[in-house]
């Protein structure tokens, strides 16, 4: 499935930071596989209707991040997963999520057994090899 | 080049639409001043008024038109960025833009104008004689029209601070107008048009250049547009002061007038004519005693009744003869044909051409020439006529009759119009002598009806000579050649009672002198004392001393010399005499143009140190001022922007708002104030 | 398009390649009494898309008229490529694409004669490039430009500009009555046609999105000040939200200085600050506040904010709550 970014305006999120975002967490769940080309920058500037200096800027991000790398002469490819994010940063990001998901959980009535479980059963499908670094 | 073109055919393209409306509209209208509009001999042709009227103003106002589209719709904020913002000099567009005006207006006039000059020149058209010099008059205002172009230019350019100025080149359009209306010759015809529309494209050629929003204009424009509303500015004021001025003196002065008459008894009175004080005419003595016999007249049917036949002699030559009208090649066709007052007599017209000396008849129905009339009678138009009537054609003294007399330099002859009949040759001068004058002496007998031609009366030099109907000499009075000289409006008179004649007339040349009075001897012709009675002026009672210190206030230094100017060039000397007889209005006059130089002088100098003008236009708008008084003031408010001023952050002083320094203490203006607010970052 | 554009960048003997393309030095308008634009000083490099942003009636327009040479201004003065504005030679005016406020156009004309008439004053035309843009836009090359809708008279306008093939863009509220389609279509050209090495955009605008989407630069206009001239992210940073709460009624405004908005609710004061010095805390405790936010804004906000009028008259609610 090839990545497909997208981006509003009116957010307090920049633009180019939405761009990173996007492709940050598409290489970190492992819908964008590393060796994948990033559109170029001309290109995905015209798609999204941005200034390409934003993409560029984005990319550049990317690259200096480690997610992406750029092959001079070829473009940008999302590289060989490393540490994208510092420790804590991970454990601040998934703390974010969960709250996010047991507080809907909660609101909604689900008991306790039953959130636990529907948990299990959705890490349990979860594929941990996709984005893990090759040797 | 090529961006000039283009923008000349866009223009062209984007107002043919109107170009064509107009081209019909004049077609339209000279059609009906050829063919319905004037009825008679001079009214349907070049000549006639209505066709004179459609060329005078109707040309002009076709310019105006033209060169008011080809700017308008392009004078407003956006569509004058999309118009200038482009890679070639402004003037080039002025220039496409103001050819477009021109080539629409000339053709939109020009085409209906040659199609009716072709319709002229076709016979049976018009009743009247054609020559090709008859169109020049139109020509001429078909070239002064196009004054009318860069004036609908600036009219719709100009940014103005007031309507006034706005309209102010309308005026200058008028003046061009007139003097094409002027002219004597078409050569200066021509010359005044080129001049007028160089003077005016130049004006609007700085104004286009300066932009809508203006820019400030370059010495030039600002001269041109200068030169082009001053008219506007000075006929305003002067019209305004003029009005105030009426409306200041609401009382009419009383012109009254008075001659010398002649009664049947033989007696010579002054006849005060009726006036704004008094409604009767009276009758006095020639030492101003009333006359106790006459005192019961006091309308003109019983001043006839008692007058005594009165016969006008000419002076000189050229004086009565009708070719003396034909001074401007513009106004009357008298350069080409010499139309009669009896036109309407049989459903003839006839004409006097000068050239081939004869008289020609054309049929009012078809408009076709019906042939000529010369000293050898009728000729049909389709032979060749040759003889001529000698020297100068005089006129026809009472032509509106169908036998009428005619006076040659070279002779006299009574001639049957209606008939196209030679009936007599009444009396041929000596070879070495030319006449001056010949009429028919009418006695006005109990009531008007009754006329009985007497004698003829022919003047020749110095001499009068009285000849029965038929041309038998009866008797002959010399004038003494000085007297000749000296007097103009010579007429002779000859009562019955006693049989008296007179001589009379005015001394000098501009009708103000003396009235002159000689009785001649009836049994020899011997001249007797001359008489002079003391003309009293039909001069109004003097204004109220503003009025003509209004004027002066108006004029100031270069308008009064304009005004004496045109005194000196047209005036035929009343004026002249009505200022100088009175004193206090020429001292009015020239105290208001000091006030008026001293303030006008004053007010632009210090506006323009005010608006921080450099030392020499401030001394040359100082001179303007003072030698146009109000006017050049007015005229600088007009094309010369003078900046703001606003108090200084340094000194306090106000300072212009154009100068990046303070002139007075050399501070900057103040930034705008910050407030912590900014993010200056530079890009990049 | 893309071979249809032309990458060389010309420069005429004299200029320098690294002069700005846009210079304003304390440019000063007045009308009447009153200064429009007041002492604008800005400079704007060669390549990017600089936005000119500010309320109708802010000077925008009249300063894009001043640097086009078109109003004299009062004072200051102004360089385009290199020369002065009052006298920009025909050749540099070649050189800059201008599209004025409403596109005007000659009614009477089509597209293609348009492209006629305007095609004698360049001459280095790009006839493909004009014609390509039209059909952008799906106009009828048969259409009258009078009979036109807004947004295909823009797309006219635009390729009668972009034909010409400026190096330098200066577009006044292109975006001014088009509708959704083509304001897009209008933010494509735009981008397209900063493909080509070395060209600049100016735009001015009240599109917020349109703006956030392609400006590298703002120019923020300030009832006739400006007051904001960055890169785009630099702007992003700068303007923030600090939100102070408190346990009773909210205090009067503390000063801060880039204060720009400040919005009065019950517990809480909202303020809306330039060039936060980013001691929250510090201005916490001088206020009185119990607790203490910041906050990013979106691009809309940041620039409402410059807008607006400043302190405490900002929210209507204020001057309500000042009345009871």
């Amino acid at each position: 499935m090839p990545l497909r970014i997208v981006v509003a305006t009116g957010s307090s999120v920049p633009i180019y930071r939405q761009v990173v975002e996007q492709v940050r967490l598409a290489a970190a769940t492992g819908r964008a596989k590393a060796g994948d080309a990033l559109p170029s920058v001309r290109t995905l500037a015209e798609e999204l209707v941005v200034n390409p200096n934003t993409i560029a800027k984005a990319y550049g991000e990317l690259v200096r991040e480690g997610i992406a790398e750029a092959q001079p002469g070829r473009g940008v490819f999302i590289a060989a997963k490393r540490s994208v994010y510092s420790r804590a940063e991970r454990a601040r990001r998934v703390e974010g999520a969960l709250e996010e998901f047991i507080h809907e959980a909660v609101c909604l009535g689900m008991p306790e057994e039953e959130i636990r479980a529907l948990f299990e059963k959705r890490l349990s499908r979860a594929d941990f090899k996709q984005g893990e670094d090759k040797p | 080049m090529n961006e000039f073109l283009a923008m000349a055919w866009k223009d062209v393209r984007e107002h043919l639409k109107w170009a064509a409306l107009l081209t019909l509209a004049l077609a339209a209208a000279m059609a009906y001043a050829l063919h319905g509009g004037g009825v008679g001999a001079s009214g349907s042709s070049f000549f006639g008024e209505s066709f004179l009227m459609i060329s005078a103003v109707g040309f002009p106002l076709a310019g105006g038109l033209m060169g008011f589209l080809v700017v308008a719709f392009e004078s407003r904020r956006d569509p004058w960025a999309f118009l200038i913002h482009r890679p070639v000099p402004r003037p080039t567009l002025f220039w496409g833009k103001i050819v477009a005006g021109w080539a629409m207006y000339f053709a939109a006039a020009g085409l209906p104008l040659a199609v009716a000059m072709l319709w002229l020149s076709r016979p049976g058209h018009v009743a009247q004689p054609f020559f090709w010099g008859m169109a020049l008059p139109s020509v001429a205002d078909w070239l002064t029209g196009a004054a009318g172009v860069p004036v609908g230019m600036l009219l719709a350019l100009r940014p103005a601070r007031w309507y006034g100025s706005r309209v102010a080149p309308v005026a200058a359009c008028f003046i061009v107008g007139l003097c094409n209306f002027a002219a004597r010759e078409f050569w200066q015809s021509a010359l005044e048009a080129a001049v007028g529309i160089s003077l005016l494209t130049a004006a609007a050629r700085w104004v286009f250049v300066a932009g809508i929003s203006p820019y400030p204009l370059n010495g030039w424009g600002r001269r041109a547009l200068a030169v082009v509303i001053l008219p506007a500015i000075a006929i305003g004021l002067f019209m305004a002061l003029a009005m105030a001025g009426s409306f200041l003196d609401p009382e009419s002065p009383d012109y009254s007038y008075h001659r010398i008459g002649f009664l049947k008894d033989g007696r010579v009175v002054h006849i005060n004519y009726p006036s704004a004080r008094r409604d009767e005419l009276q009758l006095q003595d020639l030492d101003g005693k009333p006359l106790p016999d006459l005192a019961s007249v006091h309308d003109y049917a019983t001043l006839n009744e008692k007058s005594a036949p009165t016969i006008a002699l000419a002076r000189q030559t050229d004086y009565f003869s009708i070719m003396a009208n034909a001074t401007s090649y513009r106004h009357g066709s008298y350069r080409f044909f010499i139309p009669l007052q009896n036109y309407w007599s049989g459903g003839m017209v006839w004409y006097f051409r000068p050239d081939i000396a004869r008289f020609v008849v054309y049929d009012q129905m078809s408009s076709n020439l019906l042939g000529s009339l010369g000293p050898d009678g009728f000729v049909p138009a389709d032979r060749e006529a040759t003889a001529r009537f000698p020297g100068v054609y005089l006129g026809t003294p009472q032509e509106s009759k169908t036998e009428s007399l005619v006076t040659f330099t070279g002779g006299v002859y009574r001639v049957d119009f209606q008939a196209r009949k030679i009936l007599a040759t009444l009396y041929v001068p000596p070879k070495w002598e030319t006449l001056a004058s010949a009429n028919e002496w009418v006695e006005v007998g109990e009531t008007r009806t009754v006329e009985k031609v007497q004698s003829l009366v022919v003047m020749q030099g110095t001499r009068v000579l009285m000849l029965t109907k038929d041309g038998e000499p009866i008797r002959m009075i010399d004038l003494p050649a000085e007297f000749v000289k000296t007097t103009y409006g010579l007429s002779l008179c000859r009562t019955y009672e006693p049989d008296r004649y007179f001589v009379s007339g005015i001394e000098g040349q501009d009708w103000t002198g003396p009235f002159v009075l000689m009785e001649v001897e009836p049994a020899t012709g011997q001249p007797g004392e001359i008489r002079r009675y003391k003309q009293e002026m039909p001069v109004p009672p003097p204004p109220p001393i503003y009025v003509p210190g209004a004027i002066g206030f108006a004029a100031a230094p270069a308008g009064m010399a304009l005004y004496a100017a045109l005194i000196a060039v047209f005036g035929r000397g009343d004026w002249h005499n009505f200022w100088r007889q009175i004193d206090p209005v020429m001292t009015a006059l020239i105290i208001g143009m000091a006030i008026s130089a001293l303030v006008g002088g004053l007010a632009c100098a210090w506006r323009a140190r005010r608006g921080g003008m450099a030392r020499g236009p401030t001394i040359a708008w100082g001179v303007a001022g003072a030698w146009l008084g109000v006017v050049g003031w007015l005229l600088m408010l007009c094309v010369e922007d003078v900046p703001l001023r606003e108090k200084c952050p340094g000194c306090g002083k106000p300072r212009l708002i154009t100068r990046e320094r303070c002139e007075h203490c050399a501070a900057a203006f103040a930034p705008p104030a910050m407030d912590g607010s900014e993010v200056f970052v530079p890009l990049g | 398009m893309s071979e249809m554009v032309s990458n060389s960048v010309r420069k005429s003997e004299g200029e320098s390649g690294n002069e700005p393309v846009i210079v304003a030095d304390k440019l000063t308008r007045y009308f009447g009494r009153k200064a429009v634009v007041h002492d604008l000083s800005l400079s704007i490099p060669r390549g990017g898309v600089t936005a000119f942003l500010g309320r109708n009636g802010s000077g925008k327009t009249t300063t894009i008229r001043m640097l086009l040479g078109m109003l004299e201004p009062t004072r200051g003065s102004s360089r385009l490529l290199g020369h002065d504005s009052r006298n920009l030679p025909p050749e540099t005016r070649a050189r800059i694409g201008y599209m004025a406020e409403a596109h005007p156009l000659y009614g009477w004309m089509r597209p293609a004669q348009l492209a006629d008439f305007q095609r004698r004053f360049y001459p280095r035309w790009n006839q493909e490039l004009f014609e390509a843009i039209v059909a952008h836009f799906r106009i009828d090359s048969k259409t009258k430009a009078g009979q036109l809708s807004r947004g295909q008279r823009a797309g006219v306008s635009l390729g009668l500009t972009l034909a010409a093939e400026p190096e330098l863009l200066i577009l006044d509220d292109p975006a001014l009555g088009l509708d959704p389609v083509a304001r897009r279509l209008l933010l494509e050209t735009m981008l397209f046609y900063t493909r080509g090495k070395g060209r600049t955009i100016l735009f001015s605008s009240h599109q917020l999105d349109d703006v956030e989407r392609v400006a590298d630069h703002v120019a923020i206009l300030d009832h006739a000040i400006l007051r904001a001239s960055c890169p785009m992210e630099v702007f992003r940073g700068r303007v923030r939200e600090v939100v102070l709460r408190f346990d009773g009624q909210a205090p009067p405004t503390p000063s801060v200085p880039g204060l720009l908005r400040t919005q009065r609710f019950e517990r809480e004061l909202r303020l809306t600050v330039a060039n936060f010095n980013g001691h929250a805390q510090e201005l916490a405790a001088r206020a009185g506040a119990a607790a203490v936010e910041e906050n990013e804004l979106g691009f809309q906000d940041q620039v409402l904010a410059y807008m607006g009028d400043r302190g405490d008259e900002s929210f209507f609610l204020n001057s309500l709550r000042a009345e009871a």
